[in-house]
């Protein structure tokens, strides 16, 4: 008896030792997404829920500071070119292994970019597309920016340029283009990034699994050549495509952060002691755009008056969970921003004393449409065809318009109580929407937006006003507005650049080129437990500065 | 089915006893008010029809300037009986104006379906042969998509819009009355008094006209009727589709889509009320529809 009681004190005993040591799980980080990620292959994709993955295991040769879209040192310590901004020379980090042991060096960033850049290179799908390659650089092979790329020595490699390129750092830090292992990526062809391979990167989380439609788990990888902050050993991304279960499963423990929550939600959130949001700076711009086609809006004093109409405050109000008033087209956090304009007025009265000046004094809601020269531009004196003015409402949800039809209808109200009525129109679908704005077709006033994609303003103002009289920015011809952005464009130092994008967007304000409405921030959600997530603007946030209580 | 020959007086008195004789119009108003459903339908038809005429007599309502974002979402009060929407408008005089674009267009769109659809059944029906292949051909091939998808199909070739809607519902409701005339024609084509009119001499459009279609009329009415709730659901679907209505202008449909987005939220008049509307007044017309079938249907005559 006494023996047999002995032996199951000895059983307990191990017990009591052994369970705490095979319960030890590593510490985790569970980050609910609302779908899977799409290819866990840096160069073929653009949605957020593959970069939040691809970015705890993947690097560029450069990266984005904590909630800055400055541009620090990454893969490559340092950057530089020639003057005229045309060859760029990287000189890349030594002592780096990718996850499968084989090393990090010139030829494979060599090897990574002109997989992307040529169309005939053996790993360059044609079944996937390398959209912001694309986009990026202004096309593949020849038309491609990147001309060629140069092996200078094992650590150097240098990248010539067709034409000058001043957002170069800023776009070698975009996760699109980080570098994944030239051996995995030779090895599995174009299963690479498909759940059953995942990637082989230099990140400090490699690969685990991808169970589709369930999760993504990643691993903290030893071999890391940098500092971990935080104490996360494992991340699981859980795919809950329900946004109200996703929320439930927050409020439950189940996930410890999420992306986005309602107004509603956010008032939950700030009752609850478990939970707490941050909001993601804002990169944006929510716009609504004048059709130079229409003979009407090239008196200022129609513009101004429209301007003066909209009560931006109300819509920010009713509308976001978080946005700001938008004095100009740059957001605040990114550099070129002017501080000094002053914020769009809402007064409706000088918005009818405006109107009446302008010829208006009853309002309108039939425009004046100009016909096109051969050369594709507006003809200022033709006589023009009368329409019913339209407002083109976006037919979806976006980070800087939550809700296109609503907004619309309240831009819509706030325009008949001067006197301008407009006929409210849904142009379709979105690719619909974009390709006829592409096409200068949204003939009235519509709205659109913009996140930029680098922090670089050239990738912003740049992006819709460096060419003047272009069909998809509506015919926008303010040229002393064009000049300045070119020329921002063409300099190498922030410095010389600066002012150049301050001018430039006082001058749309001064004008009312374009109406800007709101620059607006995206909550993230977060358990008590969970600190050290930095909200970055462009969306590269990374685990291994979190900590998990 | 029998017929209903406005031409001849018919001995009416079956089954009602103390009336020894009673006008044709007279013995259908009696069964029709005997029966419980016609009278309940007729009620809710009635107010709706009044409620969409008063509406917009009575209330100068202008969409285009409805906007209070202060009173964005406010719950049901005196001051918004039925509660305000994502944009502060107030929701019940949404559902009125809403209710008389429903009327306009359930109206009009029944109107265009039965007059081509009975032209063209009758035409079938009465000449027969190849005219008939070819006419019912056509109403097969219309038949053969489900109505709202061919509906859908039709607004997204023409573009949104309430007209392109009411155009599209009318289109796909034609071969239901087709159909149905057709048949009465073909009934009647063989009955003695077509015959005699033939042997009289009469021209074939003056049989159709004065004979063939007057005696298939109460079928068609009763299936117009039905029509009129099939056609404010139609609408509401379209509008809900973001097809119909067009924003700002108010519609019940488009009101369900506007405001789906926020019952999460609590928001519920947004979608309960038009919901209770579109409901009402569909059921108004089935019950009318129903009721007016048991009334006009000879078969049914004399039984309660």
């Amino acid at each position: 008896m006494a023996k047999k009681l002995g032996v199951l004190l000895a059983v307990l005993l191990v017990m009591t030792l052994v369970g705490p040591l095979q319960a030890q799980e590593p510490v985790t980080f569970i980050w609910g997404a609302y779908t899977n990620p799409v290819q866990l292959y840096s160069a073929v994709v653009t949605d957020g829920v593959s970069f939040f993955v691809l970015e705890q295991g993947c690097e560029s040769l450069l990266a984005f500071d904590g909630a800055t879209t400055n541009v620090i040192p990454s893969l490559a310590t340092e950057l530089t070119s020639n003057e005229d901004l045309t060859v760029w020379t990287a000189k890349l980090r030594e002592g780096v292994t990718f996850h499968d042991g084989t090393p990090f060096n010139a030829e494979a960033v060599a090897f990574n970019f002109n997989v992307w850049r040529s169309t005939d290179h053996p790993l360059h799908f044609a079944s996937q597309v390398y959209e912001y390659y694309e986009y990026m650089f202004d096309g593949f092979d020849d038309a491609s920016l990147i001309q060629s790329i140069d092996i200078v020595d094992e650590y150097t490699v240098r990248f010539n340029l067709s034409r000058p390129y001043v957002q170069m750092p800023n776009t070698l830090a975009m996760p699109m283009f980080e570098i994944h292992s030239p051996a995995a990526l030779e090895k599995y062809g174009e299963d690479y990034g498909t759940p059953t391979v995942g990637y082989v990167c230099t990140g400090p989380y490699k690969f685990v699994e991808w169970v589709t439609d369930d999760h993504v788990t990643q691993d903290l990888w030893d071999g890391y050549w940098g500092e971990i902050e935080g104490n996360v050993e494992r991340i699981i991304q859980r795919v809950i495509p329900d946004n109200a279960a996703r929320f439930a499963a927050l409020q439950a423990g189940a996930i410890h952060g999420k992306e986005n929550a309602t107004p509603e939600e956010i008032a939950l959130i700030e009752a609850s002691d478990d939970l707490y949001y941050m909001l993601r700076p804002s990169l944006n711009v929510f716009y609504l755009a004048f059709n130079y086609r229409i003979k009407e809006f090239h008196d200022p004093l129609v513009r101004q008056a429209i301007s003066l109409a909209l009560n931006r405050q109300a819509y920010v109000d009713a509308f976001y969970v978080a946005a700001e008033v938008a004095n100009t087209f740059l957001p605040p956090l990114m550099w070129g921003y002017n501080p000094d304009v002053p914020m769009p007025e809402y007064n409706p009265d000088k918005a009818v004393e405006l109107l009446a000046q302008a010829g208006f004094p009853n309002g309108f809601s039939e425009v004046t449409v100009l016909p096109l020269d051969d050369a594709g531009n507006v003809m200022l004196d033709a006589e023009g065809e009368k329409v019913p003015l339209t407002l083109f409402w976006m037919p979806v949800t976006r980070p800087y318009n939550p809700d296109g039809e609503g907004i619309g209808q309240a831009m819509a109200a706030d325009l008949a109580a001067i006197g301008i009525n407009v006929q409210l129109e849904n142009a379709g679908d979105w690719a619909t929407y974009l390709d006829r704005r592409r096409k200068g077709d949204l003939i009235g006033l519509y709205q659109l937006g913009w996140t930029g994609d680098n922090g670089d303003p050239d990738n912003f103002s740049g992006y819709f006003f460096k060419n003047c009289n272009q069909p998809q920015e509506g015919y926008f011809n303010f040229p002393e507005i064009c000049e300045t952005l070119q020329q921002a464009g063409s300099l190498v130092s922030q410095a010389d650049r600066e002012p150049l994008y301050q001018q430039a967007d006082a001058m749309l304000a001064e004008t009312v080129g374009r109406i800007t409405i709101a620059h607006s921030q995206v909550p993230l959600v977060f358990r008590s437990n969970v600190s050290g997530y930095i909200a970055n603007p462009l969306g590269t946030e990374l685990i291994r500065f979190v900590t998990v209580e | 089915m029998g017929q209903v020959n406005t031409t001849q007086a018919l001995p009416l008195a079956l089954g009602i006893e103390e009336a020894p004789y009673l006008s044709e119009w007279q013995s259908l108003w009696l069964r029709f008010r005997r029966n419980k459903s016609a009278r309940i339908g007729a009620v809710i038809v009635i107010l709706y029809v009044a409620v969409a005429l008063l509406v917009p007599l009575l209330d100068h309502y202008n969409p285009l300037r409805d906007q209070n974002l202060s009173a964005r979402f406010s719950p049901p009060s005196l001051e918004h009986p039925f509660g305000a929407d994502n944009i502060g408008r107030d929701v019940m005089r949404r559902v009125g104006h809403g209710a008389s674009v429903s009327l306009v267009v359930s109206l009009l769109s029944v109107s265009v379906s039965v007059v081509i659809g009975v032209t063209l059944g009758e035409v079938a029906g009465f000449i027969s042969g190849w005219t008939d292949s070819v006419i019912m051909r056509l109403m097969d091939i219309i038949l053969a998509f489900p109505s709202l998808l061919l509906a859908i199909a039709l607004v997204a070739i023409f573009g949104p819009g309430l007209r392109n809607a009411m155009l599209a519902i009318a289109v796909v409701n034609i071969p239901v009355y087709a159909r149905l005339a057709r048949s009465m024609a073909i009934s009647i084509r063989n009955e003695d008094y077509v015959m005699a009119a033939h042997s009289v001499g009469a021209r074939p459009r003056h049989i159709l006209i004065r004979h063939v279609l007057p005696n298939s009329l109460a079928p068609l009415i009763v299936q117009a009727t039905l029509g009129l709730g099939t056609a404010v659901v139609e609408t509401a679907a379209l509008g809900f589709l973001g097809l119909g209505q067009q924003a700002p202008y108010p519609e019940l449909g488009k009101m369900l889509a506007e405001s789906q987005q926020y019952l999460v939220t609590g928001a519920w008049w947004g979608m309960v009320f038009p919901g209770i509307s579109i409901t009402l007044v569909v059921l108004g017309f089935n019950l009318l529809g129903d009721g007016l079938r048991d009334t006009l249907d000879p078969k049914l005559r004399g039984t309660d």
